[in-house]
């Protein structure tokens, strides 16, 4: 009984330590571009990996010329300042809910410009489709093909979407939700990118190989998003 | 039944014969039946307290007049009419008929079919006619419509060859409806049957009961000629694209295996075409093709050779109207890194479907990555940007490094001074010296002085100018206060460059807040070069703030209509922006009437209702008409129709205004040509005559033969069915009975000795 208590404890402490880091949502200074993650509700770690969108912000800096925000940023899909973004990043291990609100905002904001990463840490994939059905209940998750743009924007990744993270011995797979071309989301399954770009030694398996695989990866999306 | 209708005083001129008759109840039998259930038993009440005593005879006496009374005044109350239809004598009538088509221009042996016509009429033709009818003939020209001709014009022999186009069916009809056909001895048409409009004559004299007699001047086959005819000439071209065009030669009474076909373009020859015959084929078709390589409107006339004594000449030559346009508003855009400000841009151009977009950013290492339509392909390593360049009207310059510039430089200032490209500049984190245009030709094309240049990172609102600005570009609502009201409560921005100053001639479009409310500094900035036009943009993000009014109740579309609008602008297509001409045809015939549409969009791309939009036409003479054009049912569409009176070109202003201010104007161009279908076939056509007056018991002459006509003329007066409406309540006689029925009643009982 001790340990759950104390189990429980550890979670509310890591939770709101983690928010607290995190307190307040930064403004975009002019022509720099911010990565967000999304802060959404169902009880899912929407706060994981929180050192992989500065990384990869700091590599898109250096390698693409991006000028950039290279800062930890969370944003409630309610928030306005949603839409100072050009592109949001989801990940997490569980379960993932939008309000009505929330979903009505998104749609808004992903069929106007905006774009959203899901990156599947494990685990989010019933709750992602569930929720990407409610935000586009006419469309189906459409496989990216080895031969589509992303995968060869800067990088070149012959194979499609390349493996960082081993979850349960499934190829990985990249999906999108299209409307007349425009890429609106990716889904990165079974490949965790996420945790690829976060700092080293965070993940004991994850080689320095495995890590710029993953690096180069998401350069490659943030290029297409940035070009589409 | 004539006399009895007569007996009882009904009016039935000019029916003298009646052929049927048809009674009917203004209430219908059903009313008069209920009348009578009504009445009978209010007469029974009446007469119901009889205290007396009478016989059997006296009692059904009495009971017939109370009867019939009853019936008469029920059957009168329900209001009968009477229709009576007869045969009405007719006064005789005669009609002639000239043909004063172009067609009849032509000429046989020196002498026009039109002349040949006058001859006849100077032989007294007429007067003939008049001897044998007794009655002088009514006389109609005829070709695009009917008129009368007095009898002084006919003896002047007042008739010209003009009409564009002949309906020998609507003449006819016309002519039958104005005269009525009862009265018709007939119709005679001095034609050479060449029909070039409305229904098929065939399909439509043989309904007429009046005989239609034909007198052809000349004869079918009679001389030789060459005609020319193009299948629908194309009106708009691309550049860099090409046109195809395709016509035909035909040929009468002519031997050859083929005719060459001489294209010139502006006055200058151009290319020719062969169209080359087949044994014993009267029609070969030709092919060529016009490269799109410039701008403008181009005229081309195509000829053939004119043979010796041929029909006409007219139908050897045709010419129409090549507009050649950009099919798109190609927009290059290169950034010097990955942009954020140029995917909104993007986004906001692509809400215009002519539209397009090409965007190259640099990456390290000389690598760049290339998105067509927003569609992102794989890096490449040092991209020749030529080609995209020279399909632009826009450039768009986003953090663009010198040394990107560099290899297409001369080309850009080329381009922007022949007004050709647009260039827009947006501001980045670097300023022009670090970008290292200064003593560059690049510089000279900046509206302002960079020798100092500073950012100041101060957030800040636009300001448009107090005055309503000239540029619809900027006009995003119609008020120009909320205008100026949109523009301060946009998101505010995070600073602006800071320059030495404005080079002459530039012209500040947006001020900034962000020095302060009263000092305020340069946001947006506009300058020509040459012809073109060039804005800078000092201050920024504006885009992304334009993205934030998504959630707002303005929406997108005002900061898109912003972006596409200023791109037209920068594009020199001013017109494509809110005012646009269209045209059913870029070729329209003297004479005949041209219908041009003028379509009106507001500041936000709207299609604009209630305005007031006017057409002026300016013809080769420097004639010119103003019209207004009329709102039709299609939102934002106005119309109005011309009728050119002269060959040539002539330019078309549509200027469109809304609630007294100007929402723009647009240019267009129609070549008016003489019409060549009346010379298309230009055979007078014998056997079509013969048959038409087959069909409708006329005969066919030749003007030789014109005594056959007047043979075949029926003197005799014709008659018409007419049909008459009697009301039966009009009659004297029948009042008098109705009066009379109850004082013979009154008179019975009274001498009966009864109540």
């Amino acid at each position: 009984m001790t340990s759950i208590k104390q189990r429980i404890f550890a979670i509310i402490l890591t939770t709101v330590l983690c928010q607290a880091s995190l307190s307040g949502v930064f403004a975009a200074d002019f022509d720099r571009t911010a990565i967000p993650r999304v802060k959404y509700g169902g009880g899912g770690d929407w706060y994981t990996g929180p050192t992989s969108m500065p990384n990869l912000l700091k590599q898109a800096s250096e390698r693409l010329r991006l000028p950039a925000q290279i800062e930890n940023i969370a944003v409630s899909v309610a928030d306005p300042e949603l839409f100072r973004y050009p592109m949001l990043y989801l990940t997490g291990h569980g379960q993932v809910r939008f309000s009505d609100f929330e979903i009505n905002t998104l749609l808004n904001y992903l069929d106007n410009g905006g774009f959203l990463w899901v990156n599947d840490s494990y685990g989010i994939d019933r709750f992602i489709r569930r929720e990407v059905r409610r935000l586009y209940p006419d469309r189906e998750f459409e496989m990216l093909p080895a031969d589509h743009a992303i995968f060869h924007m800067v990088y070149n990744f012959p194979e499609g979407l390349p493996k960082i993270h081993e979850h349960d011995g499934k190829p990985p797979a990249a999906y999108a939700i299209l409307d007349k071309g425009r890429m609106k989301i990716l889904y990165t399954y079974e490949s965790d990118i996420g945790d690829g770009l976060e700092d080293a030694g965070i993940h004991q398996v994850d080689t320095p190989e495995i890590r710029e695989k993953a690096m180069q990866m998401a350069l490659n999306i943030l290029a297409y998003v940035m070009m589409q | 039944m004539y006399s009895l209708l007569r007996l009882f005083g009904y009016n039935l001129n000019p029916i003298r014969d009646i052929e049927s008759s048809a009674l009917a109840l203004a209430w219908g039998w059903a009313g008069l039946v209920l009348l009578l259930i009504a009445l009978v038993p209010v007469s029974w009440w009446v007469y119901r307290c009889e205290g007396k005593n009478i016989s059997d005879k006296m009692r059904r006496q009495l009971l017939t007049i109370r009867v019939v009374w009853v019936i008469l005044l029920a059957f009168l109350m329900c209001g009968p009419v009477l229709v009576v239809s007869g045969l009405v004598p007719q006064r005789n009538r005669l009609a002639v008929m000239v043909d004063t088509s172009r067609s009849m221009s032509i000429k046989h042996k020196e002498v026009s079919r039109l002349d040949q016509v006058k001859k006849l009429f100077d032989s007294g033709f007429i007067g003939k006619l008049a001897d044998k009818t007794g009655i002088y003939p009514e006389v109609f020209s005829f070709a695009d419509n009917v008129s009368p001709v007095s009898r002084q014009e006919v003896e002047q022999f007042n008739f010209s060859p003009d009409g564009n186009q002949t309906d020998i069916s609507n003449a006819a009809r016309n002519v039958v409806g104005n005269l009525g056909e009862g009265s018709l001895l007939g119709i005679i048409m001095l034609s050479d049957g060449v029909s070039t409009t409305g229904d098929n004559p065939a399909m439509a004299l043989a309904n007429l009961r009046t005989p239609v007699h034909f007198i052809a001047p000349g004869q079918e086959g009679e001389s030789a000629d060459m005609a020319l005819h193009l299948t629908r000439p194309p009106a708009q071209g691309y550049l860099n694209s090409s046109v195809r065009v395709r016509g035909e030669v035909s040929l009468h009474r002519v031997a050859t295996s083929s005719v060459t076909v001489t294209v010139r373009r502006n006055g200058e020859f151009f290319t020719s075409a062969t169209a080359d015959f087949a044994s014993g084929n009267e029609k070969a078709g030709f092919a060529f093709n016009i490269p799109c390589e410039e701008e403008g409107s181009f005229r081309f006339e195509l000829d053939i050779p004119t043979l010796e004594n041929e029909l006409t000449s007219e139908n050897n030559q045709t010419g129409f109207l090549l507009k050649v346009v950009r099919e798109r508003l190609n927009i290059i855009a290169l950034s010097g890194r990955l942009s954020w400000d140029m995917k909104f841009i993007g986004n906001a151009l692509l809400t215009d479907p002519n539209a397009r977009t090409v965007h190259w950013a640099r990456l390290r290492d000389n690598r760049w990555v290339c998105a067509r339509d927003l569609k992102p392909e794989k890096a490449v390593s040092n991209p020749d940007l030529s080609e995209d360049l020279k399909l632009a009207d826009v450039l768009i310059l986003s953090a663009a490094d010198y040394d990107m510039l560099k290899p297409i430089e001369t080309e850009i200032v080329r381009r922007v001074e022949a007004g050709t490209l647009g260039l827009l500049l947006l501001p980045s984190s670097k300023g022009f010296a670090e970008l290292g245009y200064q003593g560059t030709q690049i510089e000279q094309l900046l509206p302002v002085l960079t020798s100092s240049e500073g950012w100041r990172g101060t957030p800040g609102n636009l300001v448009l100018p107090s005055s309503e600005t000239p540029y619809n570009f900027l006009r995003l609502t119609d008020d120009p206060i909320q205008n100026v009201e949109f523009f301060a409560t946009l998101p505010k921005f995070e600073g602006v460059y800071e320059y030495a100053g404005l080079k002459p001639g530039s012209e500040v479009l947006i001020s900034s807040t962000v020095r302060s409310n009263s000092n305020q500094l340069p946001f947006m900035i506009r300058a020509r070069a040459g012809l073109g036009n060039v804005v800078l943009i000092s201050g920024g993000p504006l885009w992304p703030s334009g993205f934030r009014l998504v959630p707002t109740d303005r929406g997108f579309s005002p900061y898109s209509a912003l972006i596409v609008n200023m791109c037209k602008w920068l594009a020199n297509r001013r017109e494509d922006a809110q005012v646009s001409i269209e045209l059913a045809s870029s070729r329209g015939y003297v004479g005949q009437g041209n219908n041009v549409k003028v379509w009106v969009l507001n500041s936000k791309n709207e299609l604009q209702t209630n305005a007031q939009v006017s057409l002026t036409i300016t013809d080769e003479r420097d004639g010119s008409t103003s019209l207004p054009c009329i709102e039709t049912s299609d939102k934002g569409c106005y119309e109005t129709a011309f009728v050119p009176a002269f060959r040539g070109l002539h330019r078309l202003e549509a200027e469109a205004r809304y609630q007294g201010r100007e929402l723009g104007r647009a240019k267009s161009e129609i070549l008016i040509e003489m019409s060549t279908a009346e010379f298309d076939e230009p055979v007078v056509k014998t056997s079509l005559m013969t048959q038409l007056a087959s069909d409708t018991g006329g005969v066919f002459a030749t003007i030789d033969q014109a005594a056959k006509i007047i043979a075949a003329i029926d003197a005799e007066p014709g008659q018409k069915l007419e049909s008459k409406s009697v009301d039966l309540r009009d009659s004297w006689l029948l009042l008098i009975i109705l009066l009379l029925l109850p004082m013979v009643e009154w008179y019975l009982r009274r001498i009966w000795g009864l109540s």
